[in-house]
C-alpha cells in the first residue's frame, strides 16, 4: 500500500491539490459454534482507501480496496474525468489543522491483538453449553465470537493527519426454541472491549430469557394504546427524526424541524445529547471531513436546540461547523452517537402504570416500513401485553403505525434504567400515552 | 486476475492438512455512478475492489479468509493458517485445472457504462430532471441516476475446474419528493435494471416515467389513512413479489434449512401452498437482474422450480448446505464480494402466472386494499414470520380501486399466507431490488402476477378496520 502522504504528492503534481484521504487496514478472526460443532472459522484482513476534495473548482472523489500504483493512476484518470463535469467544489471547506489535541479516540485493547482462534472457540463453546443447558425447548443455537482490528489514517492536503488503532470484540447468539407447533427464535449481539470483558452469564440469560418467553405467546388485542418502548425499539424510531437536523436538509426544504430552532416540538421530557466521545471502542473523534467532533445538546426538554453542520452548510450559513460532516463520496450533515435523558423511575414502575398497551421489544421491517421523510411508520413488532400494570403475555406478532413527529409528543415519561446498542447509543425505556396496534 | 499456476500452487498448499474441498475465488469489481440530485450533479464516482477469498471444507466444517493482497506470498500465508485447521493427511492434490464454460453464454454487455462519456449521460438524465421540475411546483427535488457495477470472477476449485463470470449489473433510478401546502411530503420512485451495458437502460423514456413518479409522489401528499386489521389484499405483481421473496424464499434457502432453522426443513414433497402456487427461482434469465452464468461456487445457474401446484420440490442449494442436506447444489451460491462467506441465495424469484386477469382479481373484492408498489420487508425463516411494507396503496370497494391510502405493513406466516393465495393473474412481472442477508447485500429480482389473498393482517395508519 502507498503511504497516503506519498499519494497526496502524486495528486498535487496532476494538478488535484485539495484532497482529504482516509486510508484503513483491517484483520478479523471470528469462529461460529453451531448446534455442538464449530462450523465456520473465518480469518481475513483487507485494507480501503477514499480520497474526496476539489480539482480546478470541481468536487471529485475515488474510492479502491487498495492504494498501490494502478489504483492511484486510475483515481487520477477518473478525477480529470469527473472535473469536467461534477459540482463547484469550494477549497476552503478543505479542514485546516487545530490547535490543541483531538479529543474522543476510540479505546484500543492490546488484548485484542495476537488472540488465537482456540481462544475465541472456547468462549464460543461455553456461551453455547450454557444456552443449550438453559432449557429443553431450545433446539439449535448459533453462537459467534468475532474480534477485529483496524488501523485507521487520514492526511488532507492542508496537513490534517490522524492515525489511530481501534478493536473490539462481538459475541453474536441466534438462539432457536420450539414448543409443539410453535417455532420462536432471537438474536442478541453485543460489543465489548476485548473478550476477556464478555459477561458470559448475563449474555446467556438475557438470550435464553427473551426466546422462551416467547414460547408463552399469545394473541394480542388491536386498538390505540399506552406503549413502553425498548430503548432498542426507541433509538429505532428516533434516528430518522433526528436526521432533520441537518441544515442541508433544511437548506433544501427537505426537512420537517425547519424554522423549530429553539421552538419546542416534541414532549419536554425528551432531552438528547449527542455524545461521540464516550472511551469506547466505537468512540468517534472526527467527522469524516476531518473536523473535531463535538458533545452537544440536540433536544431540550422538547426544544430543538442546534441544528447540524457540515463545512458546506458552516460556510452558507455563516456558523461555525459542528463536526456533523458525514458520508464517503459525498458529505452531508449526520450524527455520530446519541444519549437519551433518562428520568426517575425505574422500568417496572412505568409498566404499573399502564392500564392497557404494550411493550414492545422489537421492530421489524425498519428499513422498508419506516419513512425518514415523512416520519410515518407502519412496522411490524413483537412485545408483551400489559394489563392492569401487568406483563400478561407475550405476543410474537403485531403491527405498530403512526408518525413519529406525533409520537415523540406523546412521551409521558423516561425510565431511570437504560441500555446501550452496539453503536453506542444510550436511551431509557420510553412511555407513550398512545399507539396504534393491529393483531 | 490470478493465473492456473498460482491458483494451483495455493489450491494445494490449503488441501495439506487433509481438508476435502478448497475453493479460491476471486473478484474484480469496476463501480461508476452519476448521480443528478438537488439541482446539481450530486456525485460522479469510480471506485474499484478486489481480493481473493479462499475456503476450505472438512466434513461439515468450513474454513474462510480474505484478502486484498493478491500477491503469491500473501495468498499462500492464507491458505497456511486456513489448513492449520485441520490436522491430518493430505487426501487431495489437485494436478490440473480446466475451465468449465456454459453452452450459451448469459448477460453479454454491448455498451459498457464505464466506457460511457459522462457528459452524455448527465445531458440525458437532465432532461428527467427538467421534467420533474416543471411537472408541478410542488415538486421540490428530484433525482435521477444511473450506477453500475461491473464485477469479473474467477473461481478455482480442487475439483479441477475453474470458471469465469462477468456481471454488469446496471441500473437507472428516478425519484421525486413533492411536498404540498400543508406542508406534507411524499415520494415516487422508478426504477430498472439488468445485466448488461448501458443498452439495458438507454432505451426508457424517462421523461415519461419520470413524470409517472411526480404524480405519485404529489397524490401521496394527500393520501388517506389507512385501515388496520385482518383484511382481504390484492397483490401487485412485479415488486408484489417480496411476499413470495419474504415468505417462502428466505426459508427455502438451505442456509435455514440445513441448520434446522426453517419451517420447511424436511416438507420435500408435502403441500405448502394453494393449490394454484407455482414458484421458481431462475438464474439463467437472460440479462434480467439476478442472473449468473456461474454462481460464486462454480457451478451453472439452474431453473429451480421450488414449488410446484403448491407441492414444495427443491430448496436453493449451495454446495456447504448441500454437504449438509445430502442434497445436489443448484447453482445458488452467492455473496456481495470476496469479504463475505457464500450462502445459498435467491436470483430471479417468481410466481408463475396463473389464469385470472387483473380486472377479474380487482372486481372480485367488496372491501379490502390493492398494495401495487412496495419498499421491502423481511422474515426470521425459523418461524416464518415475515413483514413487508407496501409503497403506493389504494382502498379496494365493490370491486373498484377507489382512494390512495398511506402505506401499510402486511405480516403473517409465510406457510399461513402462502395457502391463502386464492387467485392467481396472468400478467406476471419481475422487478429488481437488492436482499441482504448473512453474505451481504446482493442484486435480486422478484416477481409475481397479481395475487389476491384471501386475508392477512394489515397495519394501517388508522386503528379502524373500516374506513
Amino acid at each position: 500500500m502507498i503511504a497516503l502522504k506519498k499519494a497526496l504528492e502524486v495528486a498535487k503534481s496532476s494538478g488535484i491539490d485539495s484532497l482529504m484521504m482516509f486510508s484503513s487496514v483491517k484483520a478479523e478472526l471470528s469462529v461460529s459454534y453451531l448446534d455442538g460443532v464449530l462450523d465456520c472459522l473465518e480469518s481475513s484482513s483487507d485494507s480501503s482507501f477514499l480520497a474526496r476534495g476539489g480539482m480546478d473548482g470541481k468536487s471529485v472523489n475515488f474510492y479502491s480496496d487498495i492504494l498501490d500504483k494502478s489504483s492511484l493512476e486510475l483515481m487520477i484518470k477518473s478525477m480529470k474525468e469527473q472535473q469536467v463535469y461534477s459540482k463547484p467544489y469550494d477549497n476552503d471547506l478543505l479542514v485546516r489543522p487545530i490547535e490543541g489535541k483531538l479529543k474522543g479516540f476510540p479505546v484500543n485493547s492490546k488484548k485484542n491483538y495476537n488472540v488465537n482462534s482456540k481462544e475465541l472457540s472456547d468462549l464460543a463453546k461455553e456461551i453455547y453449553d450454557k444456552i443449550r443447558a438453559a432449557d429443553d425447548a431450545i433446539y439449535s443455537t448459533n453462537v459467534n465470537v468475532i474480534v477485529q482490528t483496524a488501523a485507521d489514517e487520514c492526511l488532507n492536503s492542508n496537513g490534517v493527519h490522524y492515525k489511530y488503532k481501534s478493536s473490539a470484540a462481538i459475541v453474536t447468539a441466534q438462539v432457536l426454541a420450539k414448543k409443539g407447533e410453535l417455532y420462536v427464535e432471537d438474536y442478541k449481539f453485543k460489543l465489548y472491549k476485548d473478550i476477556t470483558k464478555v459477561e458470559v452469564d448475563k449474555f446467556v440469560k438475557e438470550i435464553c430469557k427473551s426466546t422462551l418467553d416467547k414460547l408463552k405467546a399469545k394473541n394480542g388485542v388491536a386498538g390505540e394504546f399506552a406503549s413502553i418502548f425498548d430503548p432498542s425499539t426507541a433509538l429505532t424510531l428516533l434516528s430518522p427524526v433526528l436526521s432533520h437536523l441537518s441544515m442541508f436538509s433544511i437548506d433544501q426544504n427537505l426537512s420537517l424541524l425547519k424554522d423549530t430552532l429553539d421552538k419546542k416540538v416534541f414532549s419536554d421530557v425528551l432531552t438528547i445529547h449527542e455524545t461521540p466521545h464516550d472511551k469506547t471502542p466505537t468512540s468517534v473523534p472526527f467527522d469524516s471531513e476531518g473536523y473535531p467532533t463535538k458533545e452537544k445538546v440536540l433536544i431540550e426538554n422538547g426544544v430543538v436546540k442546534t441544528y447540524l453542520y457540515d463545512q458546506e452548510m458552516a460556510k452558507k450559513y455563516n456558523h461555525e461547523p459542528t463536526g456533523n460532516g458525514f458520508g464517503s463520496l459525498t458529505i452531508h450533515p449526520g450524527l455520530t452517537k446519541i444519549t437519551i435523558k433518562k428520568g426517575s423511575r425505574k422500568f417496572k414502575e412505568l409498566v404499573k402504570d399502564v392500564k392497557e398497551g404494550y411493550y414492545i421489544t422489537d421492530l421489524s421491517g425498519v428499513h422498508s416500513g419506516l419513512d425518514a421523510l415523512t416520519g410515518n411508520f407502519t412496522l411490524s413488532a413483537e412485545g408483551y401485553y400489559i394489563k392492569d400494570g401487568k406483563m400478561k403475555s407475550y405476543v410474537n406478532q403485531f403491527t405498530v403505525s403512526g408518525n413519529i413527529m406525533n409520537l415523540l409528543n406523546e412521551i409521558k415519561e423516561m425510565s431511570s434504567d437504560t441500555k446501550t446498542s452496539l453503536g453506542g447509543d444510550v436511551s431509557p425505556y420510553m412511555l407513550v400515552n398512545k399507539l396504534i396496534i393491529s393483531c | 486476475m490470478i493465473s492456473k499456476k498460482i491458483a494451483l500452487q495455493v489450491l494445494n498448499e490449503s488441501l495439506k492438512t487433509g481438508a476435502e474441498y478448497a475453493e479460491i475465488y476471486q473478484e474484480e469489481t469496476i463501480k461508476k455512478s452519476v448521480v443528478l440530485s438537488y439541482k446539481r450533479v450530486e456525485n460522479v464516482s469510480t471506485g474499484v475492489s478486489s481480493g481473493i477469498a479462499l475456503r476450505l471444507f472438512k466434513g461439515e466444517r468450513q474454513v474462510f479468509g480474505y484478502t486484498s493482497d493478491v500477491s503469491l506470498k500473501s495468498l499462500l500465508k492464507l491458505a497456511d493458517t486456513l489448513s492449520s485447521s485441520f490436522d491430518s493427511e493430505r487426501v487431495i492434490e489437485v494436478k490440473t485445472l480446466k475451465e468449465k464454460k456454459r453452452r450459451k453464454v448469459l448477460n453479454r454487455v454491448e455498451r459498457p457504462f464505464v466506457d460511457e462519456d459522462v457528459g452524455s449521460v448527465i445531458e440525458w438524465l437532465k432532461k428527467a430532471e427538467k421534467a420533474a421540475y416543471e411537472y408541478s411546483e410542488k415538486v421540490i427535488n428530484a433525482t435521477c441516476s444511473v450506477s453500475c457495477s461491473e464485477k469479473r470472477v474467477l473461481v478455482y476449485n480442487s475439483d479441477e475446474i475453474f470458471t469465469k463470470d462477468l456481471r454488469s449489473n446496471i441500473a437507472l433510478g428516478l425519484s421525486v419528493t413533492a411536498k404540498n401546502e400543508n406542508g406534507v411530503f411524499g415520494y415516487g420512485n422508478y426504477g430498472l435494471g439488468g445485466l448488461g451495458g448501458f443498452e439495458k437502460v438507454v432505451a426508457t423514456d424517462i421523461v415519461e416515467e419520470i413524470k409517472k413518479a411526480a404524480q405519485i409522489a404529489i397524490d401521496k401528499t394527500t393520501a388517506k389513512d389507512s385501515p388496520s386489521g385482518n383484511l382481504q389484499v390484492v397483490i401487485g405483481n412485479g415488486f408484489g413479489g417480496t411476499l413470495f421473496h419474504e415468505a417462502c424464499g428466505h426459508p427455502l434457502e438451505a442456509s435455514s434449512v440445513a441448520n434446522h432453522a426453517s419451517r420447511f426443513e424436511g416438507k420435500i414433497g408435502e403441500k405448502i401452498a394453494s393449490d394454484i402456487v407455482t414458484a421458481v427461482d431462475d438464474g439463467t434469465l437472460d440479462g434480467e437482474w439476478g442472473s449468473l452464468n456461474f454462481d460464486d461456487e462454480g457451478e451453472e445457474s439452474t431453473k429451480n422450480v421450488l414449488i410446484e401446484n403448491g407441492i414444495l420440490k427443491n430448496y436453493i442449494i449451495d454446495r456447504f448446505n448441500g454437504r449438509k442436506l445430502n442434497m445436489p447444489s443448484t447453482g445458488s451460491s452467492r455473496r456481495e464480494s470476496y469479504k463475505y462467506i457464500p450462502t445459498s441465495r435467491m436470483t430471479n424469484t417468481y410466481i408463475a402466472a396463473g389464469k385470472s386477469t387483473f380486472d377479474e382479481i380487482i372486481g372480485s373484492v367488496k372491501y379490502g386494499i390493492y398494495c401495487k408498489t412496495f419498499r421491502g420487508g423481511q422474515v426470521q425463516p425459523s418461524n416464518n414470520n415475515f413483514n413487508f411494507s407496501s409503497d403506493e396503496c389504494y382502498m379496494i370497494r365493490d370491486g373498484k380501486i377507489c382512494e390512495m391510502i398511506k402505506p401499510v405493513v402486511l405480516v403473517g406466516y409465510g406457510y399461513e399466507v402462502l395457502n391463502k393465495i386464492d387467485m392467481v393473474g396472468n400478467d406476471l412481472a419481475l422487478a429488481k431490488g437488492m436482499c441482504g442477508a448473512s453474505s451481504g447485500q446482493i442484486p435480486v429480482q422478484v416477481g409475481q402476477p397479481t395475487v389476491r389473498i384471501s386475508n392477512m393482517i394489515v397495519g394501517g395508519t388508522s386503528k379502524e378496520e373500516n374506513i
